[in-house]
């Protein structure tokens, strides 16, 4: 009892200050108190009378669009080499491909940024993408070696002993068993890299991608603009997660199957 | 006939481990062989060369009379049913049975009415389309024979496959399988550590011991005249004394130990004054109250019985200080003897087998 | 099988191409500035240790590096720890997807949506001063509940006690309930149970999620800076100016690698406190007995 009180005590801290951010974007008055005198959408219809802000968020669907297919295909084709690898090789994948987890965004923001300017990249839309791969790839590389871990490489012999060459048996079993990981966790590379700051503000130059203006906003005053702004970019991280975690869940039909099966 | 399967000369190493030596087996069409051995003999990865998943280093291997070292997996002849089933957790029965055909691109059509016949054959045509999530493990079993069976594979490759089941089952798939074996009339190459297995199902057993051959032979020559004390100790349960074979004033040849002198039937031609061991399989020896005067006879104590209904163990100790089993069938009426008698233990010349000591294995 | 061994290196082959050029190249070439000199708004390649030297000479580096050690450190320990209760519910409780929905939700929802929503909570015109004085409790709105450390350290937690709740429960799914039923069995309380059985079990996953708490909340210079005043002055706030407003990259570059120096050493000391306390040594026994299952 005592342990569930304090479970939704502290669910409570987390969720609470989003609510509010939420509750204040229908604000009627810019200011921030209770009691809330009037509701009204005025803030929302702010919004889309602003062409920067259009465009930034225009820029930040664009930039996490290519960062989640790019992450993807590296990701799918680095999880089939998993699966194929000896332990040597593992090792390799994974300290190049996982370890930059636990490297903190400015780390990777500074030195990227040094690198552009060491080769003499313009820093562009596509420094932004190619950034935000490296900090998406390695969230995808975990989520799917615990998914690996629990794949049968017995199946991809059953369906070669069967009659299948490797490229069918690839797109009958292997394919179709690791997709619903692979694509959730794409889907979850767009939300990383739609709403990614820190190393963005690092390798953008000249772009403004939507968190770099909310950011600019941010700076400059407090006002229920931004509390609109932020309950949209919720509304849409709350959806791709939906998406991300349906998608997961019909793997987990198949990753409890391949466990019963094992 | 031709052999099915025909490896000669066959070697594999992996790195400096010779996993497989000087092997030399070949096996005829219909027949159910059983590779029996115990883990890390080389008994799968024998079985996985013959699937394609493994090649040999040295040495060839004809299926139906093509030499088959450089074909792949997928255009083997062969199917196989994995240890731990290996199905298709994303696919329902009907469509796990269905892959090898759809593979080939064989007819809708024909694709359905073979699979359906198949699963006839295996009591599964009533579940076709459940996950393999809600089977059990028999079913599994059932499955994975089926889908390997329906492709009409020359041989049929099975790695272990009862192993994950529990006794009850195990004993029924026993039965299924020479049920199955009958009616598709398919040669089966059984890989097993389980010697009842081996012994219920097979025509031959091989018996391999460390990536070696040691014996193929049906499974009573195997268990009535094991050819070295590791066949002998294999199979079944089995007392080996230590002596040496000697002439006896008739000129027969004896085995003496520190028990004493025993008769026996010599199967295999072994030196006069050179060191053997024999085996006598406790079911061969009777216990006597009173000395009953006979060839092959020893004083013992019982020192442990354990009944288990229509036999019962007896463990004994001769007065020389060797330990004994005897296997004795409880009919009824009998006067058994219990811990701490004194009894006589006594078996047949043919009861038991003399070998060379030298370990051959 | 060696083909096999092959395919999989040359799938491997795209994924580990990048990384090399847009992790470990940066990565290297980082560390080479940190040797480099910059004068007049030129970088000149050389090699000095000066960059270093002048970092941990300076007074206001070492308060700043300090500063940011505490808040890092302050905010792992607090996040690992609110963290565990809602793990163990999760894990061994009740498999609630809804709540393990929000806080996935709460980790994915924006970084700057969350440091923004503790400035209008905290500020002088904030919802707590307002709620205060609404009930009487305060007659002028305090300032100090913005920026300050308080703020810094509840925005952080905010923000990284997602992460380390997620990290949390799958250290603690590798342990089973069994266990823990064994250990009530033999006797011990629910609260004994996770000290003897969970926590020597988990260790490993709770100095991970430790660490990486930590690592994220002291290099995070936007929340100390945005919400913290004058005590959000942090090395990352030092190190991302130099690389954006004076210039100095290559004493950016070597300040990045103290930082990174120092959390190195910090994991090094962790773990060696946790092996002197007897934590992660227990810890392979109880292992096999999982195995064993």
């Amino acid at each position: 009892m005592i342990l569930r009180i304090t479970v939704y005590l502290i669910l409570a801290f987390l969720l609470i200050p989003l609510a509010l951010i939420v509750l204040f974007s229908f604000n009627a008055s810019p200011s921030f108190t209770f009691p809330i005198t009037g509701y009204s959408m005025r803030w929302y219809a702010q919004i889309f009378s602003d062409p920067q802000l259009g465009s930034a968020l225009w820029k930040s669907f664009w930039i996490a669009t290519l960062t989640a297919i790019i992450t993807f295909l590296l990701g799918a084709a680095a999880s089939l080499a998993w699966l194929r690898l000896g332990r040597k090789g593992r090792t390799v994948l994974e300290i190049l491909c996982i370890t930059p987890i636990a490297l903190p965004g400015l780390f990777l923001g500074v030195s990227l940024l040094v690198l552009a300017s060491q080769v003499g990249v313009q820093l562009s839309m596509i420094t932004i993408v190619l950034s935000h791969v490296v900090l998406a790839l390695p969230m995808l590389m975990i989520a799917m070696r615990a998914r690996l871990a629990l794949f049968d490489p017995n199946l991809e012999e059953a369906s070669r002993d069967l009659g299948a060459s490797q490229v069918l048996t690839f797109r009958r079993v292997t394919l179709p068993l690791i997709a619903p990981t692979l694509i959730s966790c794409a889907v979850l590379s767009f939300a990383l890299s739609f709403d990614e700051f820190v190393v963005t503000a690092f390798v953008s130059g000249t772009e403004t991608t939507l968190p770099m203006y909310i950011w600019s906003m941010m700076r400059r005053t407090v006002t229920p603009l931004i509390n609109a702004i932020s309950t949209l970019a919720m509304v849409f991280t709350i959806a791709i997660i939906s998406i991300a975690l349906a998608i997961a869940a019909m793997k987990r039909a198949t990753n409890l199957s391949s466990r019963d099966v094992a | 006939m031709s052999p099915i399967i025909e490896i000669t000369d066959g070697n594999k190493a992996f790195g400096s481990f010779k996993a497989l030596q000087d092997i030399n087996l070949s096996i005829a069409q219909g027949e159910i062989v059983t590779l029996l051995g115990p883990s890390g003999c080389g008994k799968t990865t024998l079985m996985r060369i013959f699937a394609g998943f493994e090649s040999l280093t040295s040495g060839s291997l004809k299926i139906d009379g093509k030499d088959v070292s450089n074909l792949p997996p997928e255009k083997r002849p062969v199917n196989m049913v994995f240890q731990r089933y290996a199905l298709f957790p994303h696919l329902d029965v009907f469509e796990n049975v269905a892959y090898g055909l759809k593979v080939k691109g064989i007819g809708k059509d024909e694709v359905r009415e073979r699979v359906r016949n198949m699963l006839r054959i295996v009591q599964m045509d009533h579940l076709q389309q459940r996950f393999i999530t809600e089977l059990s493990g028999g079913q599994c079993q059932r499955v994975a024979l089926a889908r390997a069976l329906v492709n009409g594979p020359k041989v049929l490759l099975l790695d272990e496959p009862l192993a994950a089941l529990d006794l009850k089952i195990r004993q029924h798939m026993l039965t299924e399988m020479k049920r199955i074996h009958a009616e598709t009339g398919a040669t089966f190459i059984y890989v097993t550590h389980d010697q009842d297995e081996a012994m219920i199902l097979s025509d031959r057993v091989v018996l391999i011991d460390r990536g070696q051959i040691v014996q193929v032979d049906t499974p009573q020559d195997m268990y009535n005249r094991p050819n070295c004390l590791f066949s002998a100790k294999f199979l079944g349960e089995t007392n080996i004394l230590h002596g040496t074979i000697v002439e006896d004033a008739s000129g027969k040849s004896a085995f003496r130990s520190a028990e004493g002198s025993f008769h026996y039937q010599p199967t295999n031609q072994i030196a006069s004054k050179s060191a053997a061991i024999m085996s006598v399989r406790p079911e061969a020896i009777s216990l006597f109250a009173e000395n009953p005067a006979r060839d092959n006879a020893i004083p013992a104590t019982v020192t442990d019985v354990l009944f288990t209904g229509s036999r019962s163990f007896y463990h004994l100790v001769s007065d020389g200080g060797e330990a004994l089993r005897a296997q004795v069938q409880n009919t009824p009426g009998l006067n058994r003897p219990n811990v701490g008698d004194r009894v006589h233990v006594c078996w047949p010349h043919d009861g038991s087998v003399v070998l060379p000591a030298s370990p051959s294995h | 099988m060696v083909s096999s061994q092959k395919t999989g290196g040359f799938l491997a082959a795209p994924a580990v191409t990048y990384m090399v050029i847009f992790f470990v190249a940066p990565s290297l070439l980082l560390f080479s500035y940190s040797f480099w000199t910059a004068s007049s708004f030129r970088i000149v390649p050389d090699f000095v240790l000066t960059n270093y030297l002048s970092s941990i000479q300076s007074l206001l580096f070492l308060k700043v590096t300090l500063n940011a050690l505490l808040i890092g450190l302050v905010t792992a320990t607090v996040s690992v720890l609110l963290s565990l209760p809602i793990a163990y519910y999760l894990t061994y409780v009740t498999r609630s997807k809804l709540i393990f929905y929000l806080i996935l939700i709460t980790w994915f929802s924006s970084y700057l949506v969350r440091i923004y929503a503790w400035r209008t909570l905290l500020g002088t015109n904030g919802l707590l001063n307002a709620a205060l004085l609404q009930l009487g409790i305060i007659s002028t709105p305090i300032e100090a509940f913005l920026f300050s450390p308080f703020a810094v350290g509840v925005t952080l937690v905010h923000i990284y006690l997602p992460f380390a709740v997620l990290m949390v429960i799958s250290a603690m799914s590798e342990i089973k309930k069994e266990l823990i039923e064994a250990s009530r069995d033999l006797g011990t309380s629910p609260i004994g149970a996770f000290m003897r059985v969970v926590a020597p079990n988990a260790a490993q996953g709770l100095i991970g999620a430790f660490m990486l708490t930590f690592i994220l909340a002291a290099s995070d210079y936007v929340t100390p800076q945005m919400v913290g005043g004058s005590s959000g002055q942090t090395t990352g706030l030092l190190i991302a100016d130099q690389f954006r407003k004076t210039g100095n990259w290559p004493l950016g570059a070597a300040q990045a690698f103290i930082m990174f120096a120092l959390s190195i050493l910090i994991y090094l000391i962790i773990t060696a406190l946790a092996r002197a306390s007897g934590l992660t040594r227990s810890r392979k026994s109880t292992t096999i007995l999982t195995q064993d299952k």
